[in-house]
């Protein structure tokens, strides 16, 4: 019934953008060749295909010559600084987006998003406790606290959650809302006692949610992290699309209901850990892009998933352009422009929606 | 910003109303500013601070100084004995005067935030002098500068942060000169405060005759704070500006509005700095600091740092206040052994 209007419409829509894919491709080449610094295309095009070793790319028949003469130092500029940023806005945008998805309807709330289990507010915590209190998890800093605090928040959830072994969604939420008030309220306790203004500057940055010290190493591991949440959620894609219609539903279909449930949280909050820990809670993306895409495409989680990823990256990535370009020579932590920019972009899709 | 900020809501004016119980008794309490009866006991100074009118017939007696810069003001006008307590981080306070201010009644020590008002208020103090607006803020304060005249407090303000001060007006030497004038004269120390304004203009007129005459060409790079996220700079208008301003070098972020300011890293490689000022917080910070340029492979490549033109200077000299003579000598005699003149 419904599906084929649906379908009728993800058509449509994909007739606008024949290849959602080659809009990310592009979005990433082109948007590290913006900055505050200023670098030509061409300069990037060059430090991009020597650094790859694909150099014979620009002298081939494109007639792309590469620039002579960039230093060191503006090859790095490109290579250890804005490239890793543009892949970490790509990565956590992805990320974010396609664990809000899953997230929503495991729960079946439309309200949820990747940070629904307590997941940012512990990371939050276990950031400014490493940059507050000096305290040091194994050497990784503020990353590393976060990732901890991520992973204490999560489990405290889960074992709050469950009962004998079964996760409901409704003990979830509860659960997860609870670790997040008690974990914001420490944060906050912390910042006020220690009221180091440098410290306090610093938490405030990260707690805005910043891409600003994504360097190669934490980009690998988001990347190692969102591969993987990518995969799993791929696979279990169909499985998913049952679980929209209620669990009885799901377990008639024959899909083991609470294992799927088990294995796709554990996957996400791991994946939202490392997500947090890069990029402090990065807001508006894992809630309302699903949305956003559900609104194009319809709710089948086959069409979903890899949209909400390809989407949420694009979209990760030029508002991290703005955030870094827009109030040169200052720059703003993206947490705090993704909604400002999204928020507009979102009301016109419902509205389109609604006309129609 | 500088300066304690944090968010206590439950703090209402109601407070301060309550304690006006503690003060009942200790003082004469009443708004004393507008009055000033020449000769009748004593100095009678009034001064109009923030567009608040301080003023006392007699010098007060018991001072309490809310930051670490009003400590060390006081001090060097010779008024330690009438501090009753003191909030600060003595840390990061010149070396010199750490020795006297250890025998203050200092509060909360080893933080920049602000105890609660009562805690104030029980040292009865007649004068509260504060460098950071912060200090009187409603949020995160420790009371309104009218709610203390309503108890009898009066208060100082340094004038180069008065909340009505244009932020996009540079701070000048003359503004903390005229702070200490005007307290000095509040306490009845003004002779001290002329001999202090004294020594502070020897130094910055020795400086300015011996600057190597090529300096104008120089960019300097104020590296406040912060690394991977990327820096905090000295801006256009507050200390770091003024001290950059008074050797004749140009400040790299003279675009960056108030006194300091966040940018990001491209911004430091693009305009590539031939020195950098870095303002160490204390507790091996400005090690951390320099520590993380090399390890990046990027900042590392700076001329600046590849040909290790960095300054540190103590917090003390960094924050507006009588040290910035001091953080101006430090830079001048380093630019004349790089030009070597």
């Amino acid at each position: 019934m419904a599906m084929t209007r649906w379908r009728g419409e993800a058509d449509r829509w994909a007739s606008c953008f024949p290849s959602p894919s080659s809009c990310w491709g592009g979005s990433v080449v082109v948007s590290v060749a913006i900055g505050q610094s200023d670098l030509s295309v061409r300069e990037v095009w060059t430090v991009l295909t020597d650094r790859l070793g694909l150099s014979w790319v620009r002298s081939d028949a494109l007639g792309l010559y590469g620039v002579d003469g960039i230093t060191d130092l503006r090859a790095n500029l490109v290579w250890e600084m804005r490239l890793p940023r543009v892949l970490a806005a790509a990565l956590v945008g992805a990320g974010l987006a396609v664990v809000g998805a899953v997230m929503q309807t495991l729960t079946r709330n439309p309200m949820a998003d990747p940070y629904l289990l307590g997941i940012s507010s512990g990371a939050s915590l276990g950031a400014v406790a490493v940059i507050v209190a000096g305290l040091s998890v194994g050497g990784l800093g503020v990353a590393g606290g976060a990732f901890v605090g991520a992973l204490i928040a999560f489990v405290l959830v889960l074992a709050l959650g469950q009962r004998a072994g079964r996760l409901t969604p409704t003990r979830m939420i509860l659960a997860g809302v609870a670790v997040g008030a008690f974990s914001s309220a420490l944060t906050s306790f912390l910042i006020v006692w220690v009221a180091d203004p440098h410290a306090t500057q610093e938490a405030q940055f990260w707690l805005s949610g910043s891409l600003a010290a994504a360097r190669l190493p934490s980009v690998y591991t988001m990347a190692a992290a969102v591969l993987v949440g990518l995969l799993v959620c791929g696979v279990v894609a169909r499985p998913l699309n049952a679980f929209a219609f209620g669990e009885d539903t799901a377990t008639s279909l024959g899909i083991g209901v609470h294992r799927v449930r088990w294995v796709l949280l554990v996957v996400c909050a791991l994946v939202t850990g490392v997500l947090v820990a890069g990029s402090g809670a990065i807001g508006f993306v894992g809630l309302l892009i699903p949305h956003g895409v559900r609104a194009l495409v319809g709710p089948d989680h086959r069409r979903v998933l890899p949209l909400s990823a390809l989407v949420g990256a694009t979209f990760l990535i030029w508002v991290d352009v703005v955030a870094r370009v827009a109030f040169a020579p200052r720059e703003m932590p993206v947490g705090i422009m993704t909604a400002m920019l999204g928020v507009p972009v979102f009301l016109w899709i419902l509205k389109r929606k609604v006309d129609r | 910003m500088r300066g304690p900020r944090s968010r206590r809501p439950w703090r209402v004016p109601a407070t301060v109303v309550a304690l006006a119980v503690l003060l009942s008794g200790c003082g004469d309490g009443s708004d004393q500013a507008a009055e000033n009866d020449d000769g009748a006991s004593g100095v009678g100074t009034t001064v109009d601070n923030c567009g608040l009118e301080v003023g006392f017939d007699d010098p007060p007696e018991r001072v309490f100084a809310m930051n670490t810069g009003a400590i060390e003001n006081l001090i060097e006008l010779g008024a330690e004995d009438r501090v009753v307590g003191a909030v600060g981080d003595l840390d990061r306070m010149d070396e010199e005067l750490r020795e006297t201010a250890e025998e203050l009644n200092i509060i909360h020590p080893g933080g920049e935030d602000y105890p609660s008002p009562e805690t104030i208020l029980d040292t009865e103090p007649d004068f509260v002098y504060a460098v950071y607006p912060s200090a009187f803020r409603e949020d995160g304060g420790v009371a309104t500068r009218e709610e203390l005249r309503d108890l009898g407090v009066q208060s100082y303000l340094a004038p180069g942060r008065c909340p009505d001060r244009d932020d996009e007006r540079p701070l000048e030497f003359d503004e903390i000169w005229t702070e200490l004038r005007e307290v000095g004269a509040l306490l009845g120390a003004e002779d001290r405060a002329e001999e202090v304004v004294a020594e502070q203009e020897d130094i910055l007129a020795e400086v300015r005759a011996n600057l190597p005459d090529d300096v104008g060409d120089l960019d300097v790079f104020w590296w406040d704070m912060g690394t991977d996220d990327g820096p905090t700079a000295g801006g256009c208008c507050g200390a770091p500006g003024m001290i950059l301003r008074e050797l004749g070098v140009n400040n790299a972020f003279d675009d960056l509005p108030g006194h300091w300011a966040g940018t990001n890293w491209e911004q430091v490689v693009e305009r590539d700095p031939d020195l950098v000022v870095v303002a160490d917080f204390g507790g091996g910070d400005a090690d951390d600091m320099l520590e993380f340029v090399e390890d990046d492979p990027t900042l590392r490549e700076l001329r600046a740092f590849q040909e290790d033109a960095v300054i540190v200077l103590p917090f003390s000299q960094t924050t507006p206040g009588l040290r910035n003579a001091t953080a101006i000598e430090t830079i001048s005699a380093r630019l004349t052994d790089e030009t070597g003149q």
